[in-house]
Order: structure tokens, then sequence, then C-alpha cells
């Protein structure tokens, strides 16, 4: 088992695909971390030495992820809200916020927007 | 997740701000209004349309046990070089040291390999699955026109204590590995040292752990896996001439090796702890060039994916030029010639026709020398192309190609002969079949003639 | 008064009948083939009357005899050139115009500096000489490579340059019109027929009567396959006949098959089996292994297909009966 960022991983587990289960992480940001640290793409967590792990989280917890980047998130959905904007309206309606047409097919803004929006 | 929202929602929500600015005009119709009934989950209510139900039938369950990691992969990847159904050809001389001297002797003709070369070119993984290895009773090659000039100058540089440098092109299916393959075994019946990267894709596309390697500038990277292994590979194909001779000089190394040792020895420890890997080849490197050590033969397959930017990638995301590899530049400075064998050798490489990244300059620069070797007008590159490489151009500057065609309708008429003697081919071999066969595979491209002939596919 | 004599419908009724210079089509007689044959069925060409031994005609003729007595014989391939002649002919030789006289003693008169048409008439004329008519193909001018051999080989055609067992396996193969990928299959099929240890046949499942040696088979990739096939094909299938039984009861009628229906039926079974196998390996030649290992084991005779087989032949045999019944019906 690999510790990353306080979280548990099983060391066959590709790496690239560790990093991408923390919100805020995606394929380019991942890409660049390894790239970082001269990790090959299809690196397994097995393979990589207990120094360069740390050095991995350490440049993670310096990164805006997680709980912080959701907390920025809420707070400019609320902020859009408070001032009363059109897309502060329908984000808190749940519907589409960028003119999208809603005669049909608005199942993803309903699930997402929201004031306390939590992805 | 998205119930139905009830018709007033939106009222209540999106005007009704955290701030008390607005009110609703009444509130009574709301509050009279009867509770929502939910919907229970399962329950039907009387007269409503089922709807179809899909019966979802889990798929049978194989019992058989799941193969081990890595089995399916060895499975694809086995060489069979033995055919026990195939006959025994009679007459089948095998390829000897006399024998590569005088290879004009035999063209045209069907020679055998010998179990210490067979050996020798299984560990250096020379032989490839689509060759058609397994249909035949023991590995054996063709000898054909090229076959000869090509032993005759392997033979040359020994004596001449030169480098040669050739890069071996042609259509899909000539059989320019063959050629490589036929090299590497004159080298082994000749008592040479051979290394051989039977892949070049492996090296460059980001399959291997890489590291820079401090101190260089521009950084150079190491690639200590692929290095360790092909340590390995060099210990195992040349063990019978490594066995014979001992560390001579002394080396900087990250691991302590004992006066005395044999090199098998020294390279199974570089192939054992991969970190010090490529400290352990330099090692390696500069006692098989020390004087009255014997000669070298390098051979690389796919040339194109070393010609052009590797898929690895810097600190800063940029990928890394393949050259900067230091295995790949290892190769590449003996065959632009920056480099040079002192006891002699060769360094070889074999482009890919079939699935292979184009290298514009690659391509340029083999177009040119194929030129000057004729006397013709040289092609100038186009002025308008932007994709060519100046370090894969500067690096095949000079180099030999050797062009291979289809081959000649008497070696054609060879190959199948021993086809026909090993059993394989059911049809006589006459002037007509032969001249048939040559002629569907676009005048003698031999891996079309192989297909057309034995896998009955035309 | 009497009929008058109408001359004109008189030989309107008189025909002359000469022989016609263009051949009309005859329609061969229909060759009765057996409806059911055997892996080796070999067919026999069928030969007419002025085919096969017999006397030549009257220009070969002379050349046997000529032979025989040790003179010249003429040449048979071509029309013999008047030069031909007169070389034997001495008195012939004196007289002949003087332009034949300058030709025999300088270049020889050949087929190459006459004309196309020159040939093609001499050719002609010596079909009508030999007895035959105008029409009859010319042999052997105008074609710098010769014309080929007839009867063309089954597999001159393009589109059936395979055995014919290889075609239909093939065909049987292939899913979803991938006939490239089918036909990569059957390549592999054939290959593992061939570096496969020679099979055991199991004398509880015998093969076809007449099979080779086992151990020749694995280097007869494509005969080992048709020995598997041809083996487990059925002579027959079973048709329910709704309601002939009476009462609405059906029928079980025996009914004969036909070469390619047998061996349809054969590669379907082992298509069914081969497809409940579980692969070894991975990559695209594994349904081919599975395929050509159990072909292997159709020769062994651990396949189940045989099983099957067998169902079939014995269901069919308890049927014969009604094979009766329905031919009182049909009285």
């Amino acid at each position: 088992m690999v510790f990353i960022l306080g979280i548990n991983f099983p060391e066959t587990r590709i790496i690239q695909k560790s990093l991408q289960s923390f919100y805020g992480i995606g394929h380019q940001h991942s890409s660049r971390i390894l790239a970082k640290y001269s990790i090959i793409p299809t690196q397994r967590l097995g393979g990589i030495s207990a120094k360069t792990i740390s050095a991995i989280t350490a440049e993670l917890s310096g990164m805006t992820i997680e709980t912080d980047l959701r907390r920025k998130m809420q707070e400019n959905i609320r902020r859009l809200r408070d001032m009363g904007s059109y897309r502060g309206r329908r984000h808190a309606m749940g519907l589409p916020v960028r003119g999208q047409r809603t005669r049909s097919q608005i199942l993803t803004s309903r699930k997402l927007n929201r004031v306390e929006r939590f992805n | 997740m998205a119930t139905p929202l009830p018709l007033n929602c939106w009222r209540q929500k999106c005007l009704s701000r955290p701030f008390p600015s607005t009110r609703l005009f009444s509130t009574t119709s709301t509050k009279l209004a009867l509770p929502v009934a939910t919907k229970k989950s399962g329950a039907t209510v009387k007269g409503q349309k089922k709807s179809a139900r899909i019966k979802s039938k889990a798929p049978p369950k194989s019992t058989a046990k799941p193969p081990m990691p890595g089995e399916r992969k060895a499975m694809r990847k086995r060489i069979v070089l033995s055919n026990t159904n195939a006959l025994e050809v009679d007459g089948l001389v095998d390829l000897s040291r006399e024998m590569t001297g005088s290879l004009q002797n035999h063209a045209g003709k069907v020679v055998g390999l010998e179990g210490a070369t067979v050996d020798g070119l299984r560990a250096v993984e020379a032989f490839k699955t689509t060759q058609g290895w397994g249909l035949f009773r023991r590995p054996a090659v063709l000898i054909r026109e090229e076959s000869v000039q090509l032993g005759r100058r392997l033979v040359g540089v020994e004596q001449g204590k030169e480098t040669l440098r050739v890069v071996v092109d042609g259509a899909k299916g000539t059989g320019k590995s063959m050629l490589l393959l036929q090299a590497m075994a004159t080298a082994f019946v000749r008592g040479w040292i051979v290394l051989n990267v039977p892949e070049a894709q492996e090296v460059v596309n980001a399959v291997n752990d890489y590291a820079a390697i401090p101190g260089t500038t521009p950084t150079l990277w190491s690639q200590p896996a692929y290095t360790a292994n092909w340590l390995a590979q060099i210990a195992k194909a040349n063990g019978p001439i490594l066995n014979t001779l001992k560390v001579s000089q002394k080396h900087n190394l990250p691991i302590t090796v004992p006066s005395d040792t044999t090199l098998t020895r020294l390279c199974e420890l570089g192939a054992r702890d991969s970190d010090a890997a490529w400290p352990v080849f330099q090692a390696l490197w500069s006692e098989i060039t020390a004087p009255g050590r014997p000669p070298i033969l390098m051979a690389v397959d796919s040339l194109s994916y070393i010609m052009d930017l590797s898929q690895y990638r810097d600190p800063d995301f940029n990928l890394i030029h393949s050259h900067d590899l230091v295995l790949v530049k290892h190769l590449t400075d003996y065959l632009s010639g920056t480099r040079t064998l002192p006891n002699g050798g060769a360094i070889l490489a074999a482009t890919s026709r079939s699935h292979a990244p184009v290298s514009l300059s690659m391509n340029l620069a083999i177009t040119q020398q194929v030129e000057r070797q004729k006397g013709e007008e040289i092609t100038e590159r186009d002025p308008y192309e932007r994709k060519y490489d100046q370090r894969a151009e500067s690096s095949l500057k000079g180099v030999e190609v050797l062009m291979l065609k289809g081959l000649s309708k008497v070696e054609a008429r060879g190959l199948m002969e021993y086809w026909a003697a090993s059993g394989v081919l059911r049809q006589r071999v006459d002037e007509r079949t032969v001249a048939e066969k040559w002629a569907l595979a676009g005048n003698g491209v031999v891996g079309e003639i192989q297909r057309g002939a034995l896998r009955m596919r035309i | 008064m009497p009929p008058r004599l109408n001359f004109h419908g008189a030989s309107r009724s008189l025909a002359i009948r000469s022989r016609p210079s263009i051949a009309l089509r005859q329609p061969g007689i229909a060759q009765v083939i057996a409806r059911r044959g055997y892996a080796e069925k070999e067919e026999q060409q069928p030969t007419g009357p002025n085919q096969g031994g017999g006397i030549g005609h009257v220009s070969e003729e002379a050349a046997d005899i000529d032979r025989v007595t040790g003179k010249t014989p003429p040449d048979i391939g071509q029309g013999t050139p008047v030069q031909e002649i007169l070389k034997r002919d001495q008195e012939g030789k004196d007289k002949a115009p003087e332009v034949i006289k300058e030709d025999i003693g300088g270049a020889k008169a050949s087929a190459e500096t006459m004309t196309f048409e020159n040939l093609l008439a001499m050719g002609q004329m010596q079909n009508v000489a030999n007895g035959g008519l105008a029409s009859d193909p010319v042999a052997t001018i105008g074609h710098k490579y010769g014309l080929p051999e007839l009867p063309l080989p089954p597999t001159s055609n393009l589109h059936y340059r395979y055995d014919p067992v290889i075609t239909q396996v093939t065909n049987l193969l292939m899913k979803h019109g991938k006939l490239s990928a089918a036909q990569r299959n059957m390549a592999f099929i054939l290959n593992h027929l061939r570096t496969a240890p020679p099979p055991t046949p199991s004398p509880a499942h015998p093969l076809l009567p007449g099979s080779p040696h086992p151990s020749h088979l694995p280097l007869n990739p494509i005969g080992y396959l048709t020995l598997a096939i041809d083996s487990i094909a059925p002579l027959i299938r079973i048709r329910s006949q709704k309601g002939a039984a009476g009462g609405g009861a059906a029928l079980q009628i025996p009914v004969p098959l036909g070469l390619r229906q047998r061996r349809r039926q054969a590669v379907e079974w082992i298509l069914n089996s081969a497809n409940k196998k579980n692969s070894r390996g991975s990559g695209k030649s594994q349904f081919a292994q599975r395929f050509a290992e159990e072909i292997i084991g159709v020769i062994e005779g651990r396949s189940s297909v045989w099983e099957r087989r067998n169902l079939i032949h014995k269901s069919g045999m308890s049927a014969r009966a009604n094979l009766l019944i329905m031919q009182r019906r049909r009285k």
C-alpha cells in the first residue's frame, strides 16, 4: 500500500490513475507531475521509490485540489448568486448557465448546478 | 438523482433571494395544496402499463483458470524454431567460419544455422515471430546476393579493423530483418561480440523507466531497466567469448567489482542492479574496445523510431529527443561515424516499412545516399518542409545504404526447393512454378513469396 | 381443273444441305453425377469418341508412316510450307518458280514471315483437311506464349484458386463479411495442423476408409482438414414433416445430403464446439487455434462432434420406415 496525500493506494495501481483520482487533477496536471519526476506514464506505484512518493505528496499539498478547490468553486457560485446575477440564478434553479436550450437534455445541469455544488 | 421538480419550484427558488427583498403575493395555495404523492418504487397501479421487462441473463461464467500474469504475452511472443513434422533436408550445410569468407559459393542456396549460433541469435532476440521459423525442422537462411556482399564486407572490416556503417532498406517483406540476422549469425560464427536492439521502438516509446544522468549538458538520459536487461542479453548471447575475457582496467563503478572478473560476470552484476547498469555498460564497452579484443557487431531494427523525438518527457514537459537517450546516442555515435571501433566491427541498422513512423530526414538521407552510390543527381531537401530533423540527418551522413529488392529467380528457386525438400511446399518446383510465385510476389519480394507459397494467402 | 404444277414449291421442299461452316453448339450429355461423394472423389473427365486412343487424322497417320519407313515426316504442328515439300521433292524443286527457288537457297520461309491472317487461314484449311471444321480453334499460331492447355485447371480462375474445401471452410469461418480475417484464421489453422504432433486416431471412431497414415497428415494440412471434415460429415439430415404421422404429429424423414451440404454441417458442428472452448492466450489467432485443436480432436476421436453424427445416423436408421409411408402417400 502506498500513501499519497493521506490516501491509500494498492501497489499495482498505475500512478497516473491514482493521481487523477484526486479532485482537480486530470490528464494534463498528472502528466506534468510525472514528467517533473521523470516517471513513465505506465509506471505502477510499487515501482516508485519512497522519496519520489513523498516529493509528489509535497507537490500535491501545495496545489489547490480536493476540498480547497471545491470550496473555491462554491464561493464563486455563491458570489454569483449573491450578486443576483443571471448565472447565479441559473445555478440556483439547476438549469443550464451558458445559454443552452432547455427543451430537453439538461440532466447534467439538473445534477450539478446548485449553489452548494459538490463537484 | 434528478427527481422532477414541482411545477412551482422556480418561483420558490429563483425569486426568493437569501435576503427578504421580495415576497410571494400569497402563500395560501401552496399551503392548501395536497402533499405530492411520492411514488413507491415497485408498486404498480392497476391498469397502468408495465414497461417491457428485459431479462438480463448473466453471461455464463467460465470455470477455467485464467492465465497467469504475463502468460498471454509470453504466448504471443513465443518463438518456435523447430517443427518435428517437417522433413530433415539432406545435404544442408551449416554456416561456418570458413564459409563466411566465401559465401558466393553458396549464393542462391539455403544454409543451416548450427546450435551455438541459434542459441546466440535467440538470446539477442534476432528471431521474430513473423518470420515463419516454426515451419521447418531447424533454422536455415537463404544466402542471397546481398548476403554475399555484406558477408564479404564484414570479413573485410575484421581484417582491416575498420568500422562498417550500413543502413539496410527496402520495401516491406524484402528481408531486411533477415539480413540483420544473417549478419549476426556471421558475427557469431566468426567470434565477434554481438549487441542487438531487436526493436528500436521499445527504447523510445516510454515503457521503460528513465533517469537524468547528473552532470551532463545538455542533459542525457539513461534507461536503467532496459540497460540492465540488455546487459543480461549481452552476457547470455556472447557468453563463450566474454567468459574468456577478464576485466583489465580500473573502473569507477557504484558496485564493487573484484579484479580478475570475467566480462560475463561483469555484465551479470550490472544486470542485477539496474541503477548501476549504465556505468557497468560503459565499463564493459571500454573493456571490449580495448586493444586485442574481438570485433563488435551492433544491430538495430526499425531505425526510424530513433530518428525523431522520443515519447519521454523532461521536467519541463518537453519531449526528449531520441539522441539524448544515452543508449540511443551510443548507437548513433557509431552510426554517424563520430566514434569508431578500434578492433573493427560494424553497426547495421534496418528500417521498418510496415508499421513505423515516417522519418523524413532518414528517408531523405537514404535517398541521397542511394543516388550517391549510383552516381545520379542528388535530391535536395524540400525547402518548404518543416519536419526534417537536423540531428537525425547528421547522424546518417555518410552511412552506406544497402537497398534490398526482390530475390532473383535463381534465389527464389533455391528457397522454394528448400521448402519442397522440407515437405512444407507441396508442389513441383520447376521453372513455371518459380516464375509464377516470383511474379505474383512483386518480382520476388521474399515475404510475399512465402505468403503465396507457404501460407497460402495470395 | 387439274392442279397446276408448281415447280417453285417443289424446289422449295428440296434443300441443299451442305456442311455448316460453323459448328452448331450441341448440348453435351448431362453427366450423371452421384449425389453423394467421398473425399477422394476423382471425377473422370468425359471423353468423346475422338478423344483418347484411336487412329489420328490423315497428317498424323502420314507422319507415323514416314517415321516408321525412315523418311522425314511432315511437320504436324503447322501447315507444311511449300518449301518443305520441295526439299523432299527433287523434280518439283527443279520446276518451281524462280521466287521459290531463291527462297530455298536463302532464308527459310517460316511462320514469322507470314501475316497473322495468312497463318489463321492456313490453320483453318488445315483443320478442314484434317476432317474438322473451319471454325475449329487454330492451334499455336499468333500467340507469344502459346495457348493454355484445355481444359483449364479448376484453380486457374481468380475466384477458385484455393482448394474447394478451403474455400468453403473459410467462408464458414467468416464473420460480418470479413473475408480477409477469415483467411488469416484459415492460414493459422493450416499452419497449426502442420506443426502439431501427428494425431493418433482412436479405433472407436474410425476415419474415412483409405485415409493416409496419420504420420503423413501434418505435411498435408489441406488433406488433414478435409479428412477431419469428411469423416464426421453426416450422410443425412432429418426432416420433420408436419402432420404426416397423423393427428398433427410430425413425421421424421431422413433426407440424403449432397457433398457440400455434408461438409457444411460438419464445419458448423466443429465451429460450435470450438466456440465453447476457452482460449489459452490472447491475440488474434486464438479462435483459429481453438478451431485447429478441434480438428485434431476430431481425428483423434476426442471431439464431441462424433456423438452428434452418430445420433443423426441412428435416428435416420430408425426413421427409415417413414420413407415408405411417404412413398405410399404419394401414390
